[in-house]
């Protein structure tokens, strides 16, 4: 393998876990589970689960995703959050479902004048999770049960519609549509909700602050309360604490 | 927006979404029943309704594809005449000729064919293997109607496997099928391609078939064989797209030097058909669905000593610079978005460019002052605190 291209296979890899780790991250896991479910993606995209002579689940692309967005839903705040996320799950699958069949069947290989099916597909979750809950957490839970549910609905296809095919849910690991549609979905929530709101000229710091973002009763799901990380923030740099 | 509101949205955008397609797919806008069509029913993109034919500015017919066409895709034909397409209405593409490419040079590879160093190097003692799949399972040589078995493209995969086989190479052909033959089709084989990379091959090879009304355009005779000739894919949106168009141009070059007229041309089609998972991944088209199944498998056994040639060759071995410059401006190219992506990035997640200049002045303040540096740091922090109360 020439030197060239050897280092872009490599440099490519670590660009996309640094890329994982960052979404990760907005999701509000810490750094230690972050780093766990991307070794068990990796290690479990080894691993495939027969189902049914047609399907197979692989565990890296597809259980520990799913896991992982079910760790998401539960973390989330509310009942509303709940209800958000899964109603745009649901939609997001439908969507998907008639992108993949209606606009781009025609094409025979490819989408015309857009993107890559996959990157559509993630960009479909980002946005109608963010219409529903402009949240990150539900667009991640968007993207990667909403490509789950258009794998289902092909299997229910193929299964009734006498169609010779299979599916392999989340069959390429962590480069799976599946994963990769999920983090995107963040992705794009997170710049359109960055976008909107420096647009809108905030976020306001300092005495301005609006009253609903002085007091920090969400900033639990930081993992730790946010008076003891205040305490050891301020340990850790060195200053002497000025009671 | 109220909850009633909402949904009504939301009903509205999948109604649309609907709607469009007869748009995008430019068949009769007047067809809207067929977005209604039953959940189970299959469909066959690659069809005839798909062709999209591409003119020069001055109105002559370059070529034809059912892959659909954007603006922005090149075409290098069997002449090696390079176009780039400009625009594209509806079932009509324009493209502007960008020159006659020399396609070794082209890809800084000096000197003729039979001197090509192999594009797998020090390999004397392996294996050699190279990987076949059929994301559009359902592809025969038959016009008309959908169908949803296997296709005969499955037999010119077995077909080229054994041509393969025969020179010593050892190849895994995969018989999953990907159907219904949808827009999913790709995610779908997705999770097989890298199975089968997981295996270590020197290349990988998706088969395909095209399926333009024009029988004329793909048959040939190539040293007294009647057969179809093989139009290579290239996905541009792809990572990997340079060492990928890299090996296309040097099989291209090899064929035409051996079997002249066997490869029809190199279409460089917007998408990734998976390329992005290997620097050594192409599409290949054997002939058309109006062509037959066995001028297809006619010209295996032509097409899998020029890709031979290509990964082993008879040519000097060495270290391929041209490969490893390709790997190096799409480094390039890669790094250069991925520096663009940070910063957007961070004018999103910091106040715009004060902040991210703030913020690298903290990063390298941290990492790099001195003990003492640190310490006045601190020791102003301190002291604004205490002033602002």
């Amino acid at each position: 393998m020439p030197i060239g291209v050897l280092l872009l296979i490599v440099v490519g890899v670590l660009i996309f876990f640094g890329f994982v780790q960052r979404i990760l991250d907005r999701l509000y896991l810490t750094d230690k589970a972050a780093i766990l479910f991307i070794v068990a993606m990796i290690a479990g995209s080894f691993i495939n689960i027969p189902i049914s002579p047609r399907v197979t689940i692989n565990v890296g692309g597809g259980i520990i995703p799913i896991i992982l967005a079910g760790y998401v839903l539960s973390r989330a705040g509310t009942i509303k959050e709940w209800v958000r996320a899964i109603v745009s799950t649901l939609i997001t699958g439908a969507a998907i479902y008639f992108v993949a069949t209606y606009l781009f069947f025609n094409a025979g290989h490819t989408t015309r004048d857009i993107v890559d099916p996959q990157y559509v597909f993630a960009i479909i979750g980002g946005i109608i999770a963010y219409i529903a809950g402009r949240s990150r957490r539900s667009a991640f839970i968007a993207g990667v049960l909403g490509f789950l549910i258009y794998n289902l609905i092909t299997l229910f296809r193929i299964t009734f519609g006498g169609i010779s095919g299979s599916v392999n849910i989340g069959g390429a690991g962590i480069f799976d549509t599946m994963v990769i549609s999920g983090l995107i979905a963040v992705a794009i929530a997170e710049v359109i909700g960055e976008t909107r709101e420096r647009l809108g000229g905030g976020p306001i710091k300092g005495e301005d602050r609006p009253e609903g973002l002085k007091n920090t009763e969400y900033a639990g799901f930081l993992g730790k309360e946010p008076e003891e990380r205040r305490k050891r923030f301020q340990v850790k740099k060195g200053g002497k604490k000025d009671e | 927006m109220s909850k009633i509101g909402k949904l009504f949205f939301y009903v509205l955008l999948i109604f649309l979404l609907n709607l469009v397609q007869p748009v995008f797919a430019a068949n009769d806008i007047g067809n809207l029943t067929t977005s209604l069509k039953d959940l189970t029913t299959s469909f066959i993109g690659h069809t005839e309704n798909d062709i999209v034919e591409v003119y020069d500015e001055k109105g002559k017919y370059i070529f034809s594809t059912c892959m659909g066409v954007s603006v922005g895709d090149r075409y290098i034909n069997e002449a090696n005449e390079e176009y780039e397409v400009i625009k594209v209405e509806g079932k009509r593409g324009i493209a502007k000729f960008l020159g006659k490419v020399d396609l070794l040079e082209s890809i800084g590879l000096a000197g003729s064919v039979s001197e090509l160093p192999p594009l797998v190097q020090g390999q004397k003692n392996k294996r050699k293997k190279i990987a076949i799949y059929h994301t559009h399972s359902a592809e025969s040589y038959i016009p008309g109607p959908a169908f949803k078995t296997r296709g005969e493209i499955y037999d010119v995969g077995a077909a080229l496997k054994q041509q393969f086989e025969k020179r010593g190479i050892t190849t895994i052909q995969s018989k999953r099928s990907f159907l219904p033959h949808d827009g999913g089709a790709y995610e779908r084989s997705r999770g097989t391609a890298i199975e089968l990379l997981r295996q270590g091959p020197d290349a990988i090879f998706d088969i395909h078939r095209d399926a333009i009304p024009r029988a004329e355009e793909y048959l040939t005779n190539v040293k007294g064989k009647k057969i179809s000739k093989v139009r290579l894919v290239v996905g541009r949106q792809n990572p990997n797209m340079r060492p990928n168009d890299q090996m296309a141009r040097r099989l291209k070059a090899i064929a035409d030097k051996k079997y002249p007229g066997l490869i029809r041309g190199i279409f460089y089609a917007k998408g990734k058909y998976n390329q992005d998972l290997s620097p050594r991944a192409l599409l290949l088209e054997f002939g058309t669905h109006v062509t037959t199944k066995e001028q297809a498998e006619a010209s295996t056994a032509m097409i899998a000593d020029s890709i031979y040639t290509m990964l082993y060759g008879a040519g000097t071995a060495g270290t391929d610079r041209a490969m490893s410059s390709a790997g190096w401006k799409n480094l390039l190219l890669l790094i250069g978005i991925t520096v663009i992506a940070v910063v957007i990035y961070l004018i999103l997640n910091e106040d715009g460019l004060s902040g991210i200049l703030e913020r690298l002045k903290k990063f390298s303040g941290e990492e790099f002052a001195n003990v003492l540096g640190r310490y006045k740091r601190s020791k102003q922090k301190i002291k604004k605190r205490r002033k602002k109360r």
